[in-house]
């Protein structure tokens, strides 16, 4: 007993469990036991315990993405995640994969606007192992001058992959671009192809540096692990590591104003492309995440495009005379700002000109044609349906709730968005969907064969 | 060789356990088999109907036919339109997924249990009474047809088609299960309504479920609404492939694009069905399954020619299909290639596999298996799909055993019979001024893509 108790006073000294989850008290549909601690140098644990399989997920979330580059960097946070793989001071060239494919685990990582994240799937009997190369290649990373160019053109063909010979891609990555001109959003998460081309190893590394840091990462594990032998193993491999600066004065000299919107009046792009039908995105600014009108725009782009039933499938798709094949709705929540985008393909013979037209006179009629207590309703009762459906797995629960540890610094906030999606009536929505639709600002762009401008 | 240090040594527990075993229940509904995945933690439930009949069961005129008689299933009844349908599922949340495949076809719907009742009652309603009407199915084919028109700037999807056109031609399986541009213009609702009548009559078929115990429930409101019945027992008119497929390279042109896709592979004929699954599988995993292996690991790790490349064994009951699947700028295509064809020749001699990496894959296979496991709705799939092939559970729970006694030989052996080099299809999609490098690797044949839509 001596033992266990002199151990628990050791913990207690290095991480705390702090401030209670300001959602932790509301009522939980998902009934999820987390564990959550800080450590003293600003790292953010959070555990979920679950032993049906001898398995583990481990989620390492950075808050640096995209809109954290700068003109001549941009796609840095992706290259970097890319070159995570490789090395270290103890772990020899790219032999990352092998210590994880060895022990029967799998990785991979993924990077967005606002933050990267590294996952590892493992077997139970790797905890130890994993932390310990977790802890290592936050801080000891190594990148190689021939590993650095081997991977320079593994993204080149990555990026030409996703958007340069994908229509959609192409549609989506220059809607970001227009609409966000001007702010750090306005970059590509993948990279300038110049810069991508030119940037250098120091310049990776010294932004490596700068973001990874214990004070600028939450990792939350889920699965057959105890949440007191995780407190222990983190502690042992993680609480020496020093933070960095960077991160809080870059927020700090960044204020949301810096993310707001510059469009003043509608852009259109018409990209010659290699599509033989007219792919298109309509984009209009929207609230950043938690923000009260993005929860009711998230509801208006259900109502909208998700399923058969939605207004637009049944307005242009599933109609005797369809002008489009396919249709889709989102309302994009980042941590600053956000995008509300309709997408879709035009059928042959009809004008993408003329359905711009048709779609933009439909979504301001949607407000009082497509918003009824029904409609509604039936968005609630799909929200209910869905938040169990990426749940099925210890990676899908890892990331449900470390985006909303990052995002809103508490992971159980989605207590409070279903509360808040419950409460919004009828008229909330029509007030937002009326708001969103007559802004004079928004972005068209369509990818053709025919169009004949050259991006 | 520091990594190897890292190696924690696989528990004796990872090979006999029985992972999830207790939560799966054979039962009998009516006539019949039904397998149910207890799963508690959510309050929804997934139900999964198999028949054994799938697009090989279509002509080559009427390609498309069964994808298509369950894509329209929900195109209206004689007592409700599509609207109405649409509109009533969506309001309960109730998502719908299907697999068509040349040999069995799936339909599954997912809803909360409180709900399942009501949702039940409609679906067996369209099971019953589904009509295909006409002014559904014309604007529907106007939206295939336009996706399908648009196929060729998706160039992964149209490496994909074209490869298993070309690699299949002459065979039972040659067209692809949603048909071409031809048949679906073809298509009427009468075509549609027999097909779903013989699906629905005639074809054996399996129940699967996942969810918690209140979702069986509705057991007889779904067996006596939906009124199933079977009449016939599965059977197949197999054709083999062409083998002159494989002494060229088939390039479908698309003028600019700067990135070409690769396909290499060959269709596996029947008798070689019965080699052991394990064998196969780990075969393909030791050359192209995760960041390790042998294909990643020397044309992207060292060489930087792509972002990812993969390999795989897939196999049904009757047929499989081997192959590797990649894509590079169009400087370094045919160095890709030729990279790719060396990695194969080598690894067919046992005397090229190190001891290490024969250790390191087999320990990242078991290691991982339990994985297979964690979903309950893949895991649901993997039940179903030995259920189609005719193996018995157990099957599941001895593969890390059968993993483990797999040799140097057994690999090599793999690689020659799998991937044998003279016998690989190789599809290009990119660029017509590949040709002439492709050309200094195999004669080339030009395939347009709108001849494969």
């Amino acid at each position: 007993m001596r033992f266990v108790l002199i151990l628990f006073s050791a913990l207690l000294s290095a991480c705390s469990s702090g401030p209670k989850s300001p959602s932790a008290n509301l009522p939980d549909p998902l009934k999820l036991d987390v564990v959550s601690f800080k450590l003293e140098n600003g790292m953010q644990v959070l555990v979920i315990e679950d032993k049906r399989l001898p398995i583990f997920s481990l989620q390492m979330f950075y808050k640096v993405g995209g809109k954290d580059e700068r003109k001549g960097l941009t796609g840095a946070s992706h290259f970097l995640e890319h070159l995570m793989f490789k090395g270290t001071k103890s772990i020899s060239s790219s032999k990352f994969d092998f210590i994880v494919e060895g022990n029967g685990g799998s990785s991979n990582a993924y990077t967005t606007n606002d933050m990267t994240v590294y996952y590892e799937n493992m077997p139970s009997s790797t905890l130890d192992m994993m932390l310990g190369v977790e802890a290592d290649r936050m801080v000891n990373l190594v990148i190689k001058k021939d590993e650095f160019e081997h991977e320079r053109q593994v993204v080149l063909e990555e990026r030409k992959m996703r958007y340069e010979n994908s229509p959609r891609g192409q549609v989506y990555m220059t809607m970001m671009e227009e609409l966000f001109k001007g702010t750090p959003y306005g970059t590509s998460v993948i990279g300038d192809i110049e810069d991508l081309k030119t940037v250098s190893r120091d310049q990776i590394y010294q932004y490596y540096r700068q973001w990874y840091a214990p004070n600028n990462a939450t990792m939350v594990i889920v699965g057959d692990v105890s949440a007191s032998q995780v407190k222990s193993l983190v502690k042992k491999h993680f609480d020496g590591l020093p933070s960095s600066p960077v991160p809080e004065q870059t927020r700090r000299s960044m204020p949301d104003s810096a993310f707001k919107n510059n469009l003043e009046k509608p852009v259109e792009l018409n990209i010659k492309g290699q599509s033989p039908s007219p792919m298109f995105m309509l984009a209009y600014p929207a609230p950043k995440a938690g923000a009260p009108e993005a929860y009711a725009q998230d509801i208006l782009a259900s109502i909208l495009g998700d399923g058969k039933s939605s207004y637009l499938n049944q307005k242009f798709v599933q109609t005797a005379r369809p002008k489009f094949s396919t249709v889709y709705t989102g309302n994009y929540s980042l941590e600053k700002a956000g995008a509300f985008m309709i997408g879709g393909e035009i059928v042959k013979g009809v004008a993408p000109s003329t359905m711009k037209k048709e779609l933009l006179k439909s979504l301001n009629e949607s407000c009082e044609a497509a918003i009824t207590t029904e409609s509604l309703q039936k968005v609630k009762n799909q929200y209910e349906s869905e938040l169990f459906s990426g749940l099925d797995t210890l990676g899908g629960l890892a990331r449900f709730i470390g985006d909303r540890q990052l995002l809103y610094n508490d992971w159980a906030y989605y207590r409070r968005e279903l509360m808040i999606y419950d409460a919004l009536k009828v008229d909330d929505i029509k007030k937002e969907c009326k708001r969103l639709f007559s802004q004079k600002a928004y972005v068209w762009v369509t990818v053709w064969e025919n169009n004949q401008a050259v991006r | 060789m520091k990594f190897l240090l890292f190696l924690i040594v696989m528990s004796s527990t990872v090979l006999a356990a029985d992972y999830r075993k207790n939560e799966i229940q054979k039962l009998l509904w009516g006539d019949f088999k039904t397998t149910w995945l207890e799963d508690n933690r959510y309050p929804t439930a997934t139900f999964t109907i198999y028949f054994a009949n799938g697009a090989m069961q279509d002509s080559i005129q009427k390609a498309g036919t069964t994808q298509a008689s369950i894509d329209l299933l929900f195109a209206g009844t004689s007592k409700y339109d599509q609207k109405s349908l649409s509109e009533f599922f969506d309001f309960y949340g109730v998502s719908f997924a299907s697999n068509v495949t040349h040999e069995y076809s799936v339909l599954s719907f997912t809803a909360l249990v409180k709900d399942l009742p009501k949702v039940t009652e409609r679906f067996c309603h369209v099971i019953k009474d589904a009509q295909y009407p006409r002014n559904e199915l014309i604007p529907h084919k106007k939206r295939v047809v336009t996706q399908l028109r648009n196929l060729p700037s998706q160039h992964s999807a149209l490496a994909e088609r074209a490869f298993r056109s070309i690699m299949m031609k002459g065979s039972s399986y040659e067209y692809p299960t949603d048909g071409n541009l031809a048949s679906i213009e073809l298509m009427q609702s009468q075509s549609l309504q027999k097909k779903w009548s013989e699906l629905r009559d005639e074809a054996p078929k399996r129940f699967y479920i996942k969810g918690p115990k209140e979702a069986l429930f509705v057991r007889d409101q779904f067996l006596k609404d939906c009124g199933w019945k079977t009449s016939s027992s599965q059977s197949f008119r197999l054709k083999n492939p062409l083998s002159a497929m494989s002494h060229k390279i088939f390039l479908v042109p698309v003028s600019g694009a700067n990135q070409a896709q690769i396909r290499i592979g060959r269709f596996i004929s029947q008798n070689e069905v019965k080699d052991p699954d394990e064998k196969l599988n780990f075969t393909a995993s030791y050359l192209g399954g995760g960041f390790t292996a042998k294909l990643i690991q020397e044309v992207r790790v060292k060489r930087g020619l792509t972002y990812s490349i993969g390999s795989y064994v897939s196999m049904q009951s009757e047929y499989g299909r081997a192959g590797i699947s990649t894509f590079s700028k169009n400087e370094t295509v045919a160095e890709t290639i030729n990279l790719i064809k060396s990695i194969l020749k080598e690894s067919s001699q046992p005397s090229k596999i190190k001891d290490e990496e024969l250790e390191h894959m087999k320990n990242y296979v078991i290691g991982h298996y339990p994985f297979s496991f964690e979903a309950s709705s893949s895991f649901l799939m993997q039940l179903l799909m030995l259920d189609h092939v005719n193996e018995p559970l157990e099957k599941l729970y001895q593969f890390p055993e059968k993993i483990k006694a797999l040799s140097k030989e057994d690999v090599a052996d793999g690689v020659k019979r799998l991937f044998n080099w003279d016998e690989m299809v190789i599809v290009v999609v990119g660029d017509p001024s590949l040709k002439t490098s492709l050309e200094a690797i195999r004669p080339v044949e030009m395939i347009k893509a709108q001849g494969l839509l």
